[in-house]
């Protein structure tokens, strides 16, 4: 079927194809103009397709694309696997769709499709008995979550005849609140799963833990941003008085969730498992922004979910070099890596004072919006909540920092080999995004504030 | 005449057919040779010349036999597919039977007698000439059934034919309660004779009874809850060839045929038949799916799930009153023929050989562990046909269970039914895709090697995949067509 000689170069080469389609996709955006962009109808057999770009699906598409390269380059030295190649662009490609897709239904579809390819990814690269674990949870909250969503679209059907966006925006469909309060609440299942919203958010140390490194990458840096790309995009557009409802609960429960999650985070042994409950903090942290009702913080959450897609992939690529290297993920096992590996403690040190949100680094802008529009807002609790997730986010990313990297070497006859000009270039772009952001945030904002202004004041 | 001459070309090549198959293979003088492939290209040719016949006269109604058989559109459909099912049974069952000694060429007679029945089945319009037919098609399956000559499959054998006489003498039963109240067997003159006398209620009471055995003896043919405990055992003890041609081609003549019963004869007593025929449904729909949670066994799986999706097919009899949410029920069934022709087909031809050079068919489920490794090709296939089946998205099977949510949500009192399905659904994913982590995540325990398909086998499964990949595409195409047979069907 395939020509089996096909190389990882090829893969690599392949997929910087989409990077740059996404990079000309940005310089010709034109950020004054109010509404979808680039829009483009599909008509096959009588079926209608609409796409569309807006300030929203621009960054997570050009997020996308710019950690898909990587991905391939991390495993650049080893044989090229036929399965791993067709389900990593499978994910890309079902990526870009579900970020351009203007229709709701079209959403759904793709929104459970990227599990297939994901499911066997997991299942045929991952060696622990684990791994059966880990995908079945993943597989099963998000399809339980989302199932009722799909009744709900349909539902939404049969009041609008269609399930286009636009039309729906533009209408009044439903006038009965509680029932407007029902089909919110399935919305924001599928959607809190995703994210996670702290009390579903145990698929996810399990998946990370399991996946490997390329799977924990793309979890991390783009599965996690459907949720709150869903709240953005459906959730609160579509029925903004059952969101105004609800946005006690949801500030209570993602409150909840950054400061359970970084208490959590304190007492891990597991390396993966420390970035996996911080992301969930972040994400809990970006919610709270989104439903924050400022349109500061709304542009902050989508710059922190831009900034942690980035600082988090480039986490997990610097834990599977160490695990390359040392096969463990344990953190009792590391000690003075930096004794062999100055360039590996260099990089781990500027991605985690990316984590810890240190100014300059991506993070920060994300987190000082998120929490200056919260204290506009005057959410105290919400400030306090933010205040103590950015805490104790320091004390866990030091620690790890400072377990793995310092200290005295435990095994001397263990041969630490520094990182190849290879592995250092998978860092080099992320680098330079974290650094990007956080000195010059506006290249992204701009475009940001006039999306959010646009749609949600 | 010209619209009946297809069943007349069938009967008489399927007569040639089995001449060809006496004189030569009982021939002495040639050492009994081998001609199935003789026989198997005879038949190809033969269905396809009927699909031309079919092709000639696609537009004419017509009316043969005093109004026992009516052709139309409708018709014309199912005869399309049940054909195009046959030549794809004999592409893809070749191997199968060859490698399990189901030499006979009677297997290819049976399957073109079983086409003809179908042929007939659907165009019929008359109670009698309705059940002799189903009687004629049902002693073709309890035959198939029988083919491989081991204990298990006659076994399946007998069960099935005592309890399709049993079900067949009940239906029996209930078309003479019809016939004694009314003197009338042809449905048009029945549904007359129905509505005048709506308000007899001493015809009532006795069509009544007469309803209700109906119904069970239908249930019985159709196996569902509660009468579908036998079915498990056929669908595992018969030999895979057989099972390929009963599990696909029977539902799809026997929906219309129901259907026309129901609605257009017994239409005044829908207060009666609605509510038997949605419990057993939603019953179906239940025990089906929890029911194939602990098999392990394929096929007892399938039958399982076959129970699940004849429960949600025939879910649509609760819209008779509106032909565009009737379309979603035939959209679910022309679907849920095609993935299933699909899956069993794979199944049937897939081959493990172990260290002894001893050949083995696909019986229990962990015997796919680790097939990933061996065979890309039939593990991405499989994987495509679970996922469909169980109604993950994007493939074409979602496409029909939305339909069926859809439909049911314009008839607000059945949102409750939605919630049950939809968390039934999720229940349903986890036996697929148990199945998917065993092809997939787990390693071979044994030293085994996979025999590859058969040309024509990949030919089918290519096919059947890409339509699962792009009914996102194009599936307005076929759902008009469906809209159309359903707005027939009240005509």
């Amino acid at each position: 079927m395939f020509d089996r000689s096909l190389d990882q170069k090829d893969s690599v080469l392949l997929s910087i194809v989409p990077y740059l389609c996404s990079v000309i996709l940005w310089i010709k955006y034109d950020p004054f103009k109010f509404s979808f962009q680039y829009e483009w109808t599909l008509e096959i057999f009588n079926t209608y397709f609409y796409f569309g770009v807006d300030g929203l699906s621009l960054f997570f598409i050009y997020l996308t694309t710019f950690l898909m390269p990587l991905c391939q380059l991390f495993n650049f030295d080893r044989t090229m696997n036929i399965t791993n190649f067709l389900s990593l662009f499978c994910i890309e490609f079902l990526l870009i769709i579900v970020f351009m897709t203007t229709d709701i239904l079209m959403f759904y579809i793709f929104f459970e499709a990227i599990l297939i390819p994901f499911f066997i990814f997991i299942g045929v690269n991952a060696y622990r008995k684990r791994k059966i674990h880990a995908s079945y949870l993943l597989f099963f909250y998000t399809i339980a979550g989302s199932i009722f969503m799909l009744v709900s679209i349909l539902l939404i059907y049969t009041y609008t005849g269609t399930t286009d966006l636009y039309i729906m925006l533009n209408r009044e469909y439903i006038q009965d609140l509680s029932k407007e309060n029902l089909i919110w609440i399935t919305f924001f299942l599928a959607f809190a799963v995703k994210v996670p919203i702290f009390p579903f958010h145990i698929w996810l140390p399990e998946a990370h833990v399991e996946a490997p490194t390329e799977g924990s990458v793309l979890l991390a840096g783009i599965l996690l941003k459907l949720g709150t790309y869903g709240i953005l995009r459906f959730l609160i557009p579509m029925f903004p008085m059952s969101t105004v409802y609800y946005t006690p609960l949801v500030l209570t429960l993602s409150t909840l969730g950054i400061i359970y999650t970084s208490f959590v985070t304190l007492r891990q042994i597991d390396v993966k498992r420390i970035i996996a409950y911080s992301s969930v903090a972040h994400m809990n942290l970006c919610v709270l922004g989104i439903f924050s009702t400022n349109p500061t913080a709304i542009a902050g959450s989508i710059l922190l979910m831009i900034g942690h897609g980035v600082v988090s992939g480039g986490l997990f690529f610097a834990i599977g070099v160490l695990y390359d290297r040392f096969h463990t993920k344990l953190i009792k096992y590391y000690s003075g890596v930096i004794h062999g590996m100055p360039v590996y403690a260099a990089i781990l040190f500027v991605l985690t004072m990316g984590n810890i949100s240190l100014p300059l680094t991506s993070n920060f802008i994300g987190e000082f919006l998120i929490l200056y529009g919260l204290y506009v807002q005057d959410n105290i609790y919400g400030l306090i909540s933010g205040l103590v997730g950015v805490f104790i986010g320091t004390l866990y990313s030091i620690l790890l920092f400072n377990k793995v990297i310092f200290g005295v070497v435990r095994d001397p006859n263990n041969k630490m080999i520094d990182m190849s000009w290879k592995e250092i270039n998978v860092f080099i772009p992320i680098i330079i995004h974290i650094i990007w952001i956080g000195i010059y945030p506006n290249s992204f904002l701009d475009i940001i504030n006039t999306y959010v202004l646009l749609n949600f004041f | 005449m010209i619209s009946i001459l297809n069943e007349h070309f069938l009967i008489i090549s399927a007569l040639i057919i089995l001449c060809f198959g006496i004189i030569y293979r009982f021939a002495t003088y040639l050492n009994f040779p081998s001609i199935s492939y003789a026989i198997n290209t005879l038949t190809i040719l033969a269905l396809v010349s009927s699909l031309f016949i079919i092709g000639v006269d696609i537009s004419i109604m017509s009316i043969q036999f005093n109004s026992i058989f009516i052709k139309d559109h409708t018709t014309v459909l199912v005869e399309i597919i049940t054909i195009l099912i046959g030549i794809g049974v004999i592409a893809t069952t070749n191997r199968y039977n060859q490698k399990e000694k189901i030499t006979h060429f009677e297997y290819i007679i049976l399957l073109i007698f079983v086409l003809i029945s179908i042929q007939l089945l659907i165009t019929t319009e008359e109670l009698f000439s309705f059940y002799l037919i189903l009687e004629f098609q049902s002693i073709c399956f309890y035959i198939l059934a029988s083919l491989k000559k081991n204990k298990y499959s006659i076994e399946a054998s007998i069960k099935y034919f005592i309890i399709g006489s049993f079900a067949s003498i009940i239906l029996l039963l209930g078309f003479s309660f019809l016939y004694g109240v009314s003197g009338l067997t042809k449905f048009e003159d029945l549904s007359i004779f129905f509505m005048s006398n709506y308000n007899n209620s001493d015809i009532s009471t006795l069509v009544t009874y007469g309803l209700v055995l109906t119904t069970i003896g239908l249930l019985f043919k159709v196996y569902m809850v509660p009468m579908h405990l036998w079915v498990s055992d056929i669908y595992a003890n018969s030999p895979n060839s057989s099972l390929l041609i009963f599990a696909t081609s029977s539902l799809l003549p026997f929906f219309f045929i129901v259907f026309k019963i129901y609605v257009h004869v017994l239409g005044e007593y829908e207060y009666i038949w609605k509510y038997l025929i949605s419990i057993t449904c939603i019953a179906s729909i239940v025990i089906g799916t929890i029911g194939a949670m602990y098999q392990y066994s394929i096929k007892r799986l399938l039958a399982y799930s076959s129970i699940a999706n004849t429960g949600y097919i025939f879910l649509a009899f609760l819209f008779y009153d509106s032909p565009f949410l009737l379309a979603s029920g035939l959209l679910y069934l022309v679907l849920y023929t095609i993935n299933t022709f699909g899956l069993i087909s794979v199944i049937t031809n897939i081959r493990f050989r172990d260290e002894q050079q001893q050949e083995t068919t696909l019986e229990n489920i962990y015997q796919l562990q680790g097939l990933y490794e061996h065979d890309n090709f039939v593990s991405a296939h499989l994987l495509v046909y679970f996922y469909a089946i169980a109604g993950l998205p994007p493939f074409s099977f979602f496409f029909s269970k939305i339909v069926v949510f859809t439909s049911l949500l314009y008839k607000t009192q059945f949102i409750w039914l939605i919630i049950l399905m939809a968390c039934l659904t999720v229940i349903s994913v986890f036996y697929y895709v148990r199945i998917v982590q065993l092809m997939y995540f787990n390693k071979t325990q044994k030293h085994i090697t996979v025999q590859t398909l058969p040309f024509a086998v990949r030919v089918v499964t290519v096919f059947i995949m890409l339509l699962n990949f792009t009914f996102v595409i194009m599936h307005t195409e076929i759902t008009s067509v469906l809209q159309y047979v359903s707005l027939q069907l009240y005509l």
